[in-house]
């Protein structure tokens, strides 16, 4: 009975899906735009220079100080929403409720709304509020995205889904499933044209709702979510630095970046993802570079191409696109090589016979913050502007002219926030996220060595390593943005 | 810890380096002056980034060799070009930014990619 009535429902939205996607009208429209102004040279110059200070002035404090010290402080916020209180279940409540409902309000306006863009509640909210906003909270505030989730809270409510393990996750598929999902889910938000087109959105979040509930369906809520879903992973990951850790019995108040330090190395996929994460991070801002634009002149003028490109254009396939795909997928790899290179280079400087995917599996989590910083300097300008398109749009979610809290006609103020404020958080987080970085890593050798001497020439090459990360972080923000 | 006071010096350096860079002015070093945009077939010739201060009227005479409505992205400004025809895209540069200033096809989208750039440095 079950069987058959998820069999007919598969086969009710396959045949929706391909009615809908047939339907679908073209549009080329760029989603969002956003108005950077190149940090200027003085700017970049400094914040370099201070960045490359910083690192050795902790370099020398840890010269001096190489007994593993206490990195995470934390305080226990028992009077805070204590377990099992009724404030508690009242506001976890409160926030289920509010996740489900605006996924159904997503849904529905993408389905039922205008097919406009920006005439539509869903796209401003899935990309900008969701995506990029949530992403802030959740990565300086805390991870409330498991609360949050309305797909584990609808399954949860359902009671038709094992909460606990109901088949064990297969040890071998690791986090493969998160990598290779994030890779195209990373492919719809940065290259694909249509995920902003309301209509196409909503098949999207329905097949991608399917695809978490059978994978619910066949390893029990939690243990998929731990194990296979992409935006838990993301969160989980950015969450990690967060200032209040939800994950203990009591909410605690912990240093931002502290929740990075971990006892065992990641498997090689979750390494492998978080590289994945750093990499689609600084893509964005690649694509936007007169560098990248160069590039692809010089590709498309190149003569032992050029005729295989023209042969592709004529068969239909979109050169950009294709370009664009092939540099999301080598982007990652590259990063890794170089990755994996300087963790050779620092097992060899610190004398130990550690495996090479074990280092890196040490290592990788101190880049985070130094992503998480360039996630911030890239998206706070875009999230101010785009983000204001959320006040109109919930007086008129579907486009039908309704103008229910009276902000129907708010016209996007895009003075709010003033260029040279964007330039100082944007230096102030890069050098912050920065010096996490420098030492989380620092904490990881202590606690991998022991031996003072051996610590320290190990931390010689990833010392380098994120000086480069973060100073290629800082020329982006530097070039001017090409369309 | 003869290491550590290498490391010490050097630091110190790159303080006195960092400090002797710090006060540059962040207003828009090549500043424009009163130019004259030539637009041939839908592409500017020359500099393709004019830069202005905040609080500055920006006045750009503009010459197209074809007609065609400019559209200055953030400011939501229009200008309709006649061909070879002189116009002047005029207003007060309230907000910094890096705005694209693109060509409006007869479909009302912009899908040419940016014709220039008008970038306003922060006061």
């Amino acid at each position: 009975m079950k069987v058959q009535s998820v069999k007919f429902t598969c086969v009710f939205l396959a045949v929706l899906g391909i009615s809908g996607l047939i339907s679908d009208p073209l549009y080329a429209h760029s989603f969002g735009e956003r108005y950077d102004l190149p940090l200027p040279l003085s700017m970049y110059l400094t914040s370099a220079a201070i960045v490359v200070l910083i690192s050795f002035i902790i370099a020398a404090v840890f010269l001096r100080q190489s007994k593993l010290v206490n990195l995470s402080p934390s305080i226990q916020l028992s009077w805070f929403l204590p377990p099992g209180s009724i404030s508690r279940k009242i506001t976890k409540v409160i926030v289920q409720v509010l996740g489900v409902a605006l996924f159904f309000l997503t849904l529905l306006t993408a389905y039922f709304g205008d097919n406009e863009t920006f005439n539509n509640f869903s796209p401003t909210f899935v990309w900008v509020i969701w995506w990029v906003g949530f992403t802030f909270i959740v990565a300086l505030i805390a991870n409330v995205w498991p609360i949050v989730n309305p797909w584990r809270t609808l399954a949860l409510w359902s009671r038709v889904f094992k909460v606990e393990k109901r088949r064990l996750y297969p040890e071998k598929l690791g986090a493969w499933p998160v990598v290779i999902t994030f890779l195209i889910f990373a492919w719809l938000e940065l290259i694909a044209e249509g995920p902003e087109i309301p209509n196409t959105l909503f098949w999207l979040i329905l097949i991608y709702s399917l695809y978490t509930w059978i994978g619910m369906a066949i390893f029990g809520i939690n243990n998929w979510l731990q194990n296979a879903d992409l935006f838990s992973h993301f969160f989980n990951l950015f969450g990690r630095f967060s200032l209040f850790n939800l994950e203990s019995n009591n909410i605690t108040l912990r240093v931002p970046g502290s929740g990075l330090t971990h006892d065992k190395p990641l498997h090689f996929s979750e390494t492998f993802f978080v590289i994945l994460l750093l990499s689609t991070v600084s893509f964005d801002g690649i694509l936007e570079t007169p560098l990248w634009k160069d590039l692809l002149g010089y590709i498309s003028e190149n003569q032992l191409i050029r005729p295989l490109l023209i042969e592709l254009q004529a068969s239909g396939v979109d050169i950009i696109i294709l370009t664009k795909s092939l540099a999301l997928l080598i982007m990652p790899c590259l990063l890794l090589v170089v990755f994996l290179m300087f963790c050779y280079l620092s097992v060899k400087a610190g004398r130990s016979k550690m495996q090479l995917t074990v280092a890196a599996g040490h290592y990788v989590l101190s880049l985070v913050p130094i992503a998480l910083a360039y996630h911030i300097a890239h998206y706070i300008f875009y999230l101010m502007i785009a983000g204001q398109q959320i006040i109109p749009l919930a007086s008129d979610p579907f486009g039908y002219g309704w103008d229910i809290f009276g902000t129907q006609n708010y016209a996007i103020d895009i003075g709010v926030i003033n260029a040279k404020t964007v330039w100082f958080i944007s230096i102030y987080a890069i050098i912050i996220g920065h010096v996490i970085g420098v030492v989380l890593a620092h904490y990881s050798a202590i606690k991998i060595y022991q031996n003072h001497k051996q610590t320290l020439m190990s931390q010689i090459p990833l010392l380098l390593l994120m000086i480069a990360y973060t100073m290629l972080s800082l020329w982006i923000l530097s070039q001017p943005i090409v369309e | 810890m003869k290491l550590s006071s290498i490391v010490e010096t050097a630091s110190l350096t790159l303080l006195v380096l960092i400090l002797s860079l710090t006060p540059i002015s962040l207003h828009a070093g090549n500043k424009t002056a009163d130019v004259l945009v030539n637009i041939v077939q839908g592409k500017i010739e020359g500099v393709d980034t004019l830069r202005y201060n905040q609080n500055e009227k920006v006045a750009i005479t503009i010459n197209s060799d074809k007609p065609m409505e400019l559209h200055v992205h953030g400011y939501d400004i229009t200008l309709n070009l006649k061909a070879n025809e002189l116009a002047i895209l005029e207003f007060d540069a309230v907000t910094a930014g890096r705005f694209a200033v693109t060509q409006h096809d007869a479909h009302g989208g912009d899908s040419h990619g940016a014709i220039f750039y008008i970038e306003i440095y922060p006061e």
